[in-house]
């Protein structure tokens, strides 16, 4: 499983793919969403672990173009803004996307990206 | 002032109120999941070093000062935030104008960063105190800057400069791109041009030097 993690917060984005590397999960990462584009271009991603704002390109963007890269790719969301709920309503993004409002508990994401990539694997 | 003006400026103020806390507290929530993520750290290395790894003393020291870096983050983004919620307490205030220009592109610079501009201030050769309503100076400063951004006025970076001059103090809001929509106040919103009213200011464009210039009395 080809995981990418892009936070602009480059001390979050370290941390956490150090933790997760503890826990058996190796995971790509960059503190900038032009960087990421570079990457998925170097290299083909299951998951990508996005935060939704960020300067630049946000989130919901940068998927678009890491979608034409590999359209069966899976997303979940990293958001410090309100709930999950609200961003399953409220965006136009529905249907695959797996959401977590930061700060997140490295167990759920954990979980999340197994999700996701069982998903994946039923498409 | 109609009821109707004096709606469209509440709704202004809310709408400007409700941007900013909610970039503030965006970035707040941000140094939150830098702390969260050093604690968890901190744990998995004391499980690490439980389970026979030799501690890295500089690593957990390089943890603990991440956690007190972002502590002092925090706090100076709280602290912003008091500063703007009580922005209200007194309707006219004497301030220092760049002082208070400074604040506000300390508030509006992660939404413009957002929107991939940088916003910077070029101070004023002398102090200037200007007497008027800080809450709706602010949010006029920011429906400039919304403005300016969402026309696509401007390249990636503005700059604000202010000067005293004849009829009160002049804010210039450039370098501006040469552009045919960018023309008058009237494409404005017009909760702006209700703020103008109240600020008795006003917006008139120079395309020659490519700015925008917000002039206010010294004394409203």
């Amino acid at each position: 499983m080809n995981i990418l993690l892009v936070d602009d917060e480059k001390e979050l984005v370290s941390t956490l793919a150090e933790r997760l590397s503890f826990r058996g999960v190796m995971v790509d990462w960059t503190a900038n969403a032009e960087e990421a584009v570079e990457m998925a271009e170097k290299k083909s991603y299951d998951i990508a672990v996005l935060d939704v704002k960020m300067p630049g390109i946000d989130g919901f963007k940068l998927k678009r173009f890491l979608q034409k890269k590999n359209p069966k790719m899976k997303f979940i969301f990293l958001t410090g803004h309100g709930s999950e709920d609200y961003y399953r309503l409220g965006s136009a993004e529905t249907g695959s996307e797996f959401y977590l409002v930061k700060p997140v508990q490295i167990e759920e994401l954990i979980e999340k990206m197994n999700k996701a990539f069982k998903e994946q694997g039923e498409i | 002032m109609t009821d109707t003006k004096q709606e469209a400026i509440m709704d202004s103020g809310f709408q400007f109120f409700g941007e900013m806390t909610g970039s503030i507290s965006h970035e707040i929530k941000n140094c939150m999941a830098v702390i969260n993520e050093n604690a968890g750290l901190l744990q998995d290395l004391i499980l690490l070093s439980q389970k026979g790894t030799p501690p890295d003393l500089d690593r957990l020291n390089r943890v603990a000062e991440q956690i007190l870096l972002q502590i002092k983050r925090s706090d100076a983004f709280v602290k912003k935030l008091n500063r703007f919620s009580h922005s209200v307490d007194t309707p006219i205030n004497s301030i220092d104008l760049a002082e208070i220009l400074n604040f506000s592109l300390d508030l509006s610079k992660r939404i413009a960063a957002n929107r991939r501009f940088t916003l910077s201030l070029e101070p004023p050769p002398e102090t200037i105190i200007i007497s008027t309503h800080v809450f709706y100076f602010m949010n006029m400063i920011w429906r400039c800057l919304d403005f300016i951004m969402g026309k696509g006025a401007a390249d990636s970076q503005l700059t604000i400069k202010c000067k005293k001059d004849s009829d009160g103090v002049e804010i210039c809001f450039g370098p501006l791109k040469k552009s045919d929509e960018l023309v008058d106040v009237g494409s404005m919103p017009g909760s702006a041009r209700h703020l103008l009213e109240i600020l008795n200011g006003m917006i008139e464009f120079n395309d020659r030097q490519g700015e925008m210039i917000l002039t206010l009395p010294e004394k409203i």
